[in-house]
């Protein structure tokens, strides 16, 4: 017994209501994938293209300044070494000076006391010689005092000297440390530097090789995306071939109304046509399911791709999986090592300037100290000279006068070679105090290249920084691009939906297909049923359109699918009537 | 119907230009207040980020730490409140880790005042561990204690939401 007619209309009814219902879902779903993949592949190519514009960040033009400033900053380095060892020889110069001065002037105080005895010897004889001795008064009445100035003022020199040798060594200390201590050690940081960009040299050649290997990932990732977007596009021909499925289920139930069959009465060739169109709407299923099984495992090979590459490119850059030894983060260290270093050098240097200075400075007091000596001695060799001549002209009772007169000469030149000494010594360390810290109102040489060397460093760590952000972000960009492929991938229920949907469609037609009496189908039933089967994999909507139109025309059935025009027959080929997108 | 779907000429916002920190429901504690809190912390590790990338870490660095410094302040103190009043168990060891937070942060802070400006990665870095390990690990834990000791059927959804009436502070 056929099915009613209320119940065949409502069957036909919710086929197609469910068939135009798959394929509006999945057409939704399918743009979304689509442009989900387009996405995916402009991230790919954005990531390919800023590797390699990071590359050329840190090994190119900048990597070559980089080394340029790095090569300068080793030659200040030495520059300053060379620098402070001279001026740790002057300052030794003047420390040996210094002695000489102390030496010169530490027999001082005997002078004077000699001075005090002949200046005693001088009154003893001057009152000896009652008025003709008056004339000698200034001899002891000067010289005495003078001689105690000459005492003061040496005495001054001599501290002043004590004080500027206890400068001048600690000058030399902080010279010698500045050597040892901080110039060697920046020496040794700026080789590290010099080291780790080296061995970035290394890594980049090695990124020239594997940045080369990447863009080609890149382009495989591509490509693998392109295939993934035509696999989505199989999807066009199954929703054409379900659309079509619909436009014959409408068909016929518009046949069956203008018959105006009767109660379980079917058109002509309904049961060829549902036949027909259950075996397309299983072929679509099957192509269906085999296009998303190779979409599910184009993108898990995408997604598995793109999480090696975005680790690649943090191995790459030196980003390991302890981020805390990361080639960027080392490299910070050492620029603040070698700034900290400078900072130091740049204090050490201002403490060996500041000494040089203020040498001058005591220099220039003692200067003026033996000055005053130089002229006191002058004055006593006079007094001396003008009493020799008194004592000769008043004859034999003068002696004593003369042979004082002369002793207080012979010890005036002798102090004075010793001041001459001293003042040819303080010239010297003058010379050699101004040679330290330069001419006054210039920025020293070493000054010039610490500000140079900060200014290369900052340079640097600013275009470190710049890359350090940018492999972040490639890095994240890679691993958020294989977790929303990986997302996608999971988020796949198109497949299975269509399956259900088919199925479900199919079983209806199906059913009612056998329900249906169609004697015009029975006769030929059998011999077309190959037939059918092997059209239905050869499938194109032109050939569906060739068939329904001879069954619904009652044409015979026995064409081949190669006798209908526009039957493609190589395997895998889907026409020329495919639209894709 | 014919549908295009992509090809070369489709036309992409430049990948490159999305934040690289930038808070999504990945990052949720499930705790409002908490939750928009940290969106700041992501709007100031963006901010020294787009700085480096331009090179230019050093300019905003001395600004940024101070505001990481106040957001310790305010930002721990809330949660330390939220913590206490609802009684979570690991509410010790979270504050020791908000203290070694707060210390590192500080000690930025002041080598950053001493001159030292070369260390905005050594910044960066530590914030990325920050939101790594102390907001995607530690703060969730509160929001998970809280979600499971102290969720009730919300009458207008379905789902079980926290109590905000006891717990919005």
């Amino acid at each position: 017994m056929g099915p009613s007619g209320m119940e065949w209309q409502g069957v036909i009814d919710q086929v197609i209501a469910d068939l135009e219902n798959l394929n509006r879902s999945t057409e939704r779903d399918f743009l979304a994938v689509g442009e989900k993949l387009m996405e995916f592949r402009s991230t790919a190519r954005q990531i390919a293209s800023d590797m390699a514009a990071l590359i050329e960040l840190i090994s190119g033009e900048h990597g070559r300044n980089a080394s340029t400033a790095l090569t300068k900053m080793l030659e200040h380095s030495r520059g300053m070494d060379a620098g402070i060892e001279q001026s740790g020889k002057t300052l030794a110069q003047v420390h040996d000076h210094a002695g000489r001065i102390r030496l010169a002037f530490g027999g001082l105080r005997n002078t004077v006391a000699v001075f005090r005895t002949l200046c005693t010897l001088t009154r003893i004889e001057t009152s000896r010689l009652g008025s003709s001795g008056e004339y000698f008064g200034d001899l002891a009445a000067e010289v005495g005092p003078l001689s105690e100035s000459i005492q003061a003022s040496g005495e001054g020199v001599l501290e002043a000297s004590s004080r500027l040798d206890r400068c001048v060594q600690s000058a030399i200390r902080s010279a010698s440390d500045l050597r040892v201590r901080q110039l060697k050690e920046l020496g040794a940081l700026i080789a590290g530097v010099v080291d780790s960009l080296a061995a970035f040299e290394g890594r980049r050649r090695q990124a020239a090789e594997t940045s080369a290997r990447e863009a080609a990932q890149y382009e495989e990732l591509c490509n693998a995306i392109d295939g993934v977007v035509r696999s989505v596009q199989f999807h066009d021909i199954t929703r054409q071939q379900v659309e079509h499925v619909v436009q014959a289920l409408e068909q016929l139930r518009s046949a069956r109304e203008s018959a105006e069959c009767g109660e379980g009465s079917m058109p002509a060739g309904a049961r060829a046509i549902l036949a027909l169109q259950s075996s397309q709407l299983g072929g679509a299923a099957e192509v269906f399911a085999a296009s998303m099984e190779r979409m599910e495992r184009d993108l898990e090979s995408i997604g598995e791709r793109v999480q090696e590459m975005a680790k690649a490119s943090r191995a790459l850059m030196g980003i390991s999986t302890e981020d805390e030894n990361s080639f960027f983060l080392q490299m910070e260290g050492q620029f603040t090592a070698i700034l900290k270093m400078l900072g130091s050098c740049a204090a050490a240097q201002r403490e060996v300037e500041s000494t040089a200075a203020s040498l001058e400075e005591t220099i220039s007091g003692m200067q003026e100290s033996v000055g005053e000596i130089r002229s006191i001695e002058i004055r006593i060799q006079r007094i001396a000279t003008n009493a020799t001549i008194r004592a000769t002209h008043i004859g034999t009772a003068g002696n004593a006068l003369n042979v004082i007169a002369e002793a207080m000469k012979r010890l005036d030149r002798d102090s004075n070679a010793n001041t001459e000494d001293a003042a040819e010594r303080l010239a010297e360390m003058r010379g050699a105090a101004q040679s330290v810290y330069g001419r006054p109102g210039e920025d020293s040489v070493p000054n010039e290249a610490i500000g140079e060397m900060r200014r290369a460093v900052l340079g640097l760590h600013r275009s470190s920084e710049c890359s350090y952000s940018r492999v972040n972000q490639i890095s994240a960009l890679g691993a958020r691009l294989a977790a929303e492929i990986d997302a996608v991938r999971d988020g796949f229920s198109a497949g299975l939906l269509f399956a259900k949907a088919a199925d479900r469609a199919r079983s209806q037609l199906e059913r009612l297909g056998s329900q249906a009496g169609d004697e015009l189908m029975e006769g030929v039933e059998g011999a077309c049923k190959e037939q059918l089967e092997s059209l239905t994999k050869r499938y194109t909507m032109q050939t569906e359109r060739d068939v329904h139109e001879a069954l619904t025309g009652g044409a015979a059935m026995a064409a081949t699918p190669s006798e209908i025009p526009g039957v493609a027959l190589a395997e895998g080929d889907l026409g020329d009537n495919v639209e894709l997108f | 119907m014919r549908r295009t779907m992509g090809g070369d000429g489709v036309e992409m916002a430049n990948v490159l230009t999305r934040p690289m920190f930038e808070w999504s429901t990945d990052y949720a504690v499930g705790i409002r207040q908490v939750d928009e809190e940290h969106r700041q912390l992501f709007v100031l590790a963006e901010r020294l980020h787009r700085a480096m990338l331009e090179g230019n870490g050093k300019a905003v660095l001395l600004n940024l730490l101070a505001s990481v410094v106040d957001y310790t302040c305010y930002h721990f103190a809330h949660e330390e409140q939220l913590m206490e009043r609802i009684g979570y168990p690991g509410y010790g060891q979270h504050q020791q880790e908000h203290r070694g937070l707060r210390s590192r942060v500080r000690e930025m802070q002041d080598r950053a005042a001493s001159g030292e400006m070369t260390m905005t990665m050594d910044v960066a870095q530590f914030l990325m561990e920050w939101i790594k390990h102390h907001i995607i690990a530690s703060d969730r834990r509160i929001g998970n204690y809280m979600t499971t000791r102290y969720t009730r059927p919300d009458p207008s959804h379905s789902t079980m939401t926290p109590d905000r009436r006891r717990f919005s502070s």
